[in-house]
């Protein structure tokens, strides 16, 4: 592994990739994991989904140093394979670490596959996000499933899971435990660890001291709202 | 798992439609309601349904006929092109007098336009945007959880007058993401006896919409407007919010409805009483019920993604009786809660009798 890994994270659709990637580089951010040299680049590979992307965070993330490479300018309105040659470039450069935020499921996983050889040659994590209370995500068969899709498609291995148990706003502490307990049995019988469970920060304490203190949690700052929705002030 | 669900509105759309006993769903992709396609060609295998991705919209909406005239429960969906492909499908729909199930998850037009969401085929929608005297019942959704119910509830209402009925959505709601509360899995219905189903030891059935005769289609006609002035007398659905004591009614259906709701709470909490009129179903407008509302207060505001379609059935329903301010977005713009709090302040403007006083 090289010494700036590239943590890739893929997922059905809607499993909340996106809110977890740009968390996650923001946490690389502010606590750099081992020899991880300070903020990694966020990169948008996430050609399938027509709402609600990373690029549209694109400067909310700069301000607080994340850089964020998206598909070409003009796709920010689009949802066609716009891939710059920035990305490989970024891919290239093992001097920052690199977050990868893949688009959903197999259409959006398959975009990964060129760049196959330069992950393999640099170093990758590559994480599947589930959401226990999405459609084809409720148990072991379905999350199975998840990995092996992404696996295939990718052809690259999935290091761990990304358990994202929530109902958006409404999560109650009693709804994200029962879905961490499904991500946890999913992770014992598919023999893949449960690497991060990201809660969203206003939960964190009703559910804190019913996880076991080694559980690797991923606090979880929301970006996207629908217009309707007034938007809280942003957390550390 | 509990039985609540995170979905997004277009896998809202398919798996409500499943529950309802859909058995043939076509479709061709157009964003954003592509996923629809996507949730239906991994679930209807799964159940022996038919799910079959056509190679054009106008395809979709012909196989949506045959299936309709078979007698089983069918379904499409598209976006604001696709559904102006369709036109001439629903129209021969409508005048053979079969059930079916269209939605249309709107973006920015005219033209191919754009991927955003938008309202501007209100008017396509609900006067008969094909050929020939027509109506469609629509029904417009403003939350994931009132999208499955409607999808249900126009299978049923389809059932109902045996006609075609139209679920009205946008970008927004076909993209975001919302917990619903699913139905029971509903039985399959059997053909009903109109149906093509082979006429051995039975008297043939014909469904057509081709009449050469005047005097027969003229009959056929007075029939269709039968049924749609049933559905004017017995399916008028709105809601209103915060609305008994308002000064001013904001007029707004679906995504528009949403955010207006947030700048009524923020103008409330300014003083200003004003409150939400919202269509639920936009064909049949609720024509007397917002006459009503006109009698009552001082001034509307009319909220649309559009240039103002709906407009024009606000207009209709109010007869003049209060002076109305529209405010739209186009071209796939989400109108912001504070741009439509900026509109109510507006109408506050010299206008003191509008803010309450202190402790009102």
């Amino acid at each position: 592994m090289g010494k700036n890994p590239c943590y890739i994270f893929t997922g059905r659709f809607g499993s909340g990739k996106t809110e977890v990637a740009i968390n996650f580089a923001l946490k690389l951010c502010r606590e750099p994991a081992g020899e991880d040299s300070g903020c990694p680049v966020l990169v948008d590979l996430d050609v399938v989904t027509p709402y609600f992307r990373s690029r549209e965070m694109a400067d909310k993330m700069r301000e607080r140093g994340v850089e964020v490479v998206t598909p070409a300018a003009v796709s920010r309105y689009l949802d066609t394979p716009g891939l710059t040659p920035e990305i490989m470039g970024v891919l290239q450069d093992s001097r920052r670490a690199v977050v990868l935020d893949v688009g959903g499921d197999v259409q959006g996983a398959r975009v990964l596959a060129q760049y196959r050889e330069v992950l393999r040659e640099r170093g990758y994590i590559m994480y599947v996000v589930v959401n226990p209370y999405r459609p084809f995500t409720q148990d072991d068969v379905g999350i199975a499933s998840a990995v092996r899709d992404m696996e295939l498609t990718t052809r690259l291995m999935a290091g761990g899971l990304v358990g994202n148990p929530h109902m958006l706003a409404s999560t109650t502490p009693e709804q994200f435990l029962e879905g961490w307990r499904v991500l946890v049995r999913a992770s014992k019988r598919l023999g893949i660890p449960l690497a991060m469970v990201a809660v969203e920060q206003s939960l964190l304490p009703a559910v804190a001291e019913h996880l076991p203190a080694d559980t690797p949690l991923l606090p979880l700052e929301r970006f996207f709202f629908p217009p309707w929705e007034e938007e809280r002030p942003a957390g550390g | 798992m509990s039985a609540k669900m995170l979905m997004k509105g277009n896998e809202a759309i398919a798996e409500s439609a499943i529950r309802a006993g859909c058995q043939a769903y076509f479709g061709y992709p157009i964003t954003p309601q592509t996923e629809v396609l996507e949730y239906m060609s991994r679930r209807m295998p799964q159940l022996g349904r038919v799910f079959l991705q056509a190679e054009s919209e106008l395809a979709a909406v012909n196989m949506l006929y045959g299936a309709a005239c078979a007698g089983v429960r069918a379904m499409t969906s598209t976006s604001s092109p696709g559904f102006s492909l369709m036109q001439e499908g629903i129209s021969y729909i409508a005048c053979s007098m079969v059930p079916a199930v269209v939605v249309n998850v709107m973006r920015g037009g005219p033209g191919l336009g754009n991927i955003q969401p938008a309202q501007a085929d209100y008017s396509q929608m609900t006067k008969g945007g094909g050929h020939g005297d027509y109506k469609v019942l629509t029904l417009a959704p403003s939350t994931i959880q009132e999208l499955v119910d409607h999808v249900g509830l126009a299978f049923d209402l389809a059932d109902k007058y045996r006609q075609i009925v139209f679920v009205i959505a946008d970008g927004m709601l076909g993209q975001m993401m919302e917990p619903v509360e699913l139905p029971e899995m509903r039985e399959l219905r059997s053909p009903p006896a109109w149906a093509l189903t082979g006429a051995k030891g039975r008297p043939k059935n014909i469904i057509t919409s081709l009449y050469l005769n005047a005097p027969e289609l003229e009959k056929i006609n007075q029939q269709l407007q039968a049924v749609f002035r049933r559905i004017e007398a017995d399916e008028v659905r709105y809601e209103t919010y915060l609305l008994d004591d308002a000064d001013i009614a904001i007029v707004a259906y679906g995504t528009a409805a949403r955010i207006a709701r947030t700048a009524i709470r923020r103008a409330r909490e300014a003083g200003i009483r004003v409150g939400l009129f919202r269509p639920i179903t936009v064909y049949p407008f609720p024509y007397e019920a917002l006459g009503e509302v006109a009698g009552r207060v001082q001034e509307m505001l009319v909220v649309e993604m559009s240039a103002g379609q709906m407009l024009e059935d606000v207009r209709i329903a109010t007869c003049c009786q209060v002076p109305i301010r529209f405010f739209g977005k186009m071209g796939g713009i989400v109108p912001l809660p504070e741009d439509i709090l900026a509109e109510i302040e507006a109408i506050t403007q010299g206008k003191p009798a509008l803010v309450a006083r202190e402790g009102a």
